[in-house]
């Protein structure tokens, strides 16, 4: 069955919606990422995608409720009210699902609560645990918009928000949902930015996907939402492929074996060939082997004929939100023939050493009908989602019956 | 809200058999090198995996759904103080805290291509694994879901923000479709959502743990409460 990706909301490093990101997809010449003095131990100023502008106002929730995490989700799937209200108004509130990937939840709240725990040997009073469960947000979502169907969290480190697309969409293929509210959620906190450092995968500056100095990742925040529904929308869900590595913890296989299989599985559910995918949004961490991994596999399936473009120089790593924002930002390019494919940002040469695949370096404009998303997670978890025009959907299914 | 799933092995471990067996015990089919540095949380979650019947999971047409509400929060909660007193974070200890890496350890120890999730959903985590279990089966059309449910009772400082039982426990399960002419299984259960609010319980029982004790019990049906919702387990056969 076609389920359609009615809707999209977002905030992030590029703006606070869906048309001050179009704009800035425009200027890939302008930076969006800042440098931040809070977050790294030792004090020194990292560069992050940090989401600048005003946070709706969270006093009318209960004071766990009030983190900086759920006011970036408020602050984008307020903006698909206009989708969302008729179908809340038309279906039962336990066939309307919350499924949201996310990584960090409220855990800001939690390092400066338990920073005060560690001074003063108590909680602050507004503190609550439940802020940095994971199924925090999706709770929250819940709750705001009264939806009473399955409602859980995925977390699966960088590939969270991808995989809520697959889940949001078998739960409408088999009939547990009439809609479903999916996408990602995750806010800058200490415990990512250290964390990374840990494990030597941040950049000393700005990140430079598949350059030849790529030295790692600038972390971002955002939110990034969809409605699906079986109502038909603007852009349909062609095919989703997951796999494993199996290889290791937090270095993906180097010979793109999964990346592989995980883009052929989800062209095969789509009935489509590597030659009708008109944009790839490339994982792109800027990391040395992620790129080096994907380049050879994008490569191998697609020559240098798509083009592709990895938009973490532009918004920052955002973790479990990655997904969602990136297939938003395919999304986006796919509705509006005024949005450019997003751009590769990379300031330095590029490495020759990587397969030669067709990075989009200016702002192109181009009718694209079929874009593919990737994200190569931690623990070796592959995720490639194929979306496209409605209308090619449609073709999909006579050829296939 | 309701489907059936057939239920074809399981492995429950939980406190108050920890102690009596050995987590290292478990997880004795781990080489050396790789039962190095797992922590209890790991040790729970991999070990309840190894002690499902290997030969169900020979060839690679099944996925894993893990669940947890928490996570590694003992871990997680070693970091945070890190961060407050302003000391490095352990590398491996952040890999730990990331809630997909159990589970991403087990398909690299096992050698286990298969695709994997990792699920959190509060108090209401059986039914969310079970629902993406059913899921994938039904709409992807595999013929098994591993599923592993795992949690920890909160590290002390947090226990004044429990709002269940405190155990450490794990379930692990292999679930199929129920099919019929496939003869009997060892359970042919059908899972229906009521229209009811629960009433919140902060002493109740994890639903995991009532859900595993009942599996190897004779009563027909099982009423389980979650925070939001309220579910009814009949069995089939």
């Amino acid at each position: 069955m076609t389920t359609f990706l009615n809707d999209f909301g977002v905030v992030c490093a590029l703006g606070n919606n869906k048309s001050e990101v179009k704009q800035a997809l425009n200027h890939p010449e302008r930076e969006y990422q800042s440098l931040d003095h809070e977050l790294h131990l030792e004090g020194e100023p990292v560069y992050v995608g940090k989401v600048i502008g005003e946070l709706p106002d969270m006093s009318a929730f209960p004071s766990y409720q009030q983190t900086r995490n759920n006011a970036l989700a408020l602050m984008a799937v307020q903006q698909l009210e206009p989708t969302l209200s008729p179908l809340l108004a038309k279906f039962d509130s336990q066939r309307i699902a919350v499924i949201i990937g996310t990584t960090t939840a409220g855990v800001r709240t939690a390092e400066e609560a338990v920073a005060h725990y560690m001074a003063t040997d108590a909680f602050p009073a507004e503190y609550g645990h439940q802020c940095q469960e994971l199924i925090a947000p999706a709770q929250f979502l819940a709750e705001y918009l009264g939806a009473d169907g399955p409602t859980y969290t995925i977390s699966t480190a960088c590939s969270s928000s991808t995989k809520v697309i697959m889940t949001a969409h078998m739960l409408l293929d088999t009939d547990m949902a009439d809609v479903v509210l999916c996408g990602g959620v995750d806010s800058l906190c200490q415990l990512t930015v250290n964390g990374f450092e840990a494990l030597d995968s941040t950049s000393q500056s700005l990140c430079e996907p598949f350059s030849e100095s790529r030295d790692g990742i600038n972390l971002g925040e955002a939110a990034a939402f969809f409605v699906m529904s079986k109502q038909p929308g603007p852009v349909a869900l062609l095919g989703v492929g997951e796999t494993s590595d199996a290889y290791h913890i937090s270095a993906p296989d180097p010979s793109g074996d999964g990346a592989i299989r995980a883009i052929n599985i989800a062209l095969e559910m789509a009935n489509r060939t590597p030659e009708d995918v008109d944009y790839i949004n490339l994982h792109g961490t800027g990391t040395i082997k992620n790129d080096e991994m994907e380049s050879r596999a994008v490569y191998t399936l697609f020559s240098d004929k798509a083009p592709c473009s990895s938009t973490k120089r532009l918004t920052g790593h955002t973790l479990g939100a990655a997904g969602a924002l990136e297939l938003g930002l395919c999304w986006l390019h796919l509705t509006d023939v005024d949005t450019p494919m997003p751009p590769h940002k990379m300031t330095k040469p590029r490495d020759e050493s990587l397969h030669p695949i067709k990075l989009v370096q200016s702002v192109t404009k181009q009718n694209s009908r079929i874009c593919l998303s990737n994200s190569f997670a931690f623990g070796g978890n592959n995720i490639s989602v194929l979306i496209g025009l409605a209308d090619a959907a449609k073709i999909d299914m006579t050829s296939t019956c | 809200m309701r489907f059936e799933l057939a239920i074809d092995d399981s492995f429950f471990i939980s406190s108050t058999q920890i102690g009596k067996i050995e987590l290292k015990d478990l997880i004795s089919k781990l080489k050396p090198m790789q039962k190095r540095r797992l922590s209890n949380f790991s040790k729970l979650a991999i070990g309840a995996l190894l002690n499902l019947d290997e030969q169900l999971l020979e060839d690679e047409d099944w996925e894993l759904v893990f669940a947890s509400r928490h996570g590694d929060f003992h871990k997680t909660s070693e970091l945070l103080t890190s961060l407050a007193l302003k000391e490095s974070v352990s590398p491996s200890g952040f890999s730990l805290s990331v809630h997909n890496a159990v589970a991403g350890m087990y398909s690299i120890f096992m050698q286990k291509k298969v695709p994997i999730t990792a699920i959190a959903a509060g108090k209401d985590g059986l039914f969310a694994a079970l629902t993406d279990a059913y899921i994938r089966l039904e709409s992807k059309q595999i013929s098994k879901v591993v599923v592993v449910l795992v949690d920890q009772s909160l590290p002390e400082q947090f226990a004044q923000y429990s709002d269940e039982q405190q155990k450490d426990y794990a379930l692990a399960m292999v679930v199929s479709k129920v099919d019929e002419r496939q003869g009997s299984r060892p359970h042919n259960l059908r899972f229906v959502r009521d229209q009811h609010v629960p009433h919140a319980d902060d002493t109740a029982e994890p639903p995991v743990c009532e859900f595993a004790k009942w599996l190897d019990a004779n009563q027909a049906q099982l009423n389980l409460s979650g925070s939001k919702q309220n579910w009814a387990i009949k069995r089939l056969n």
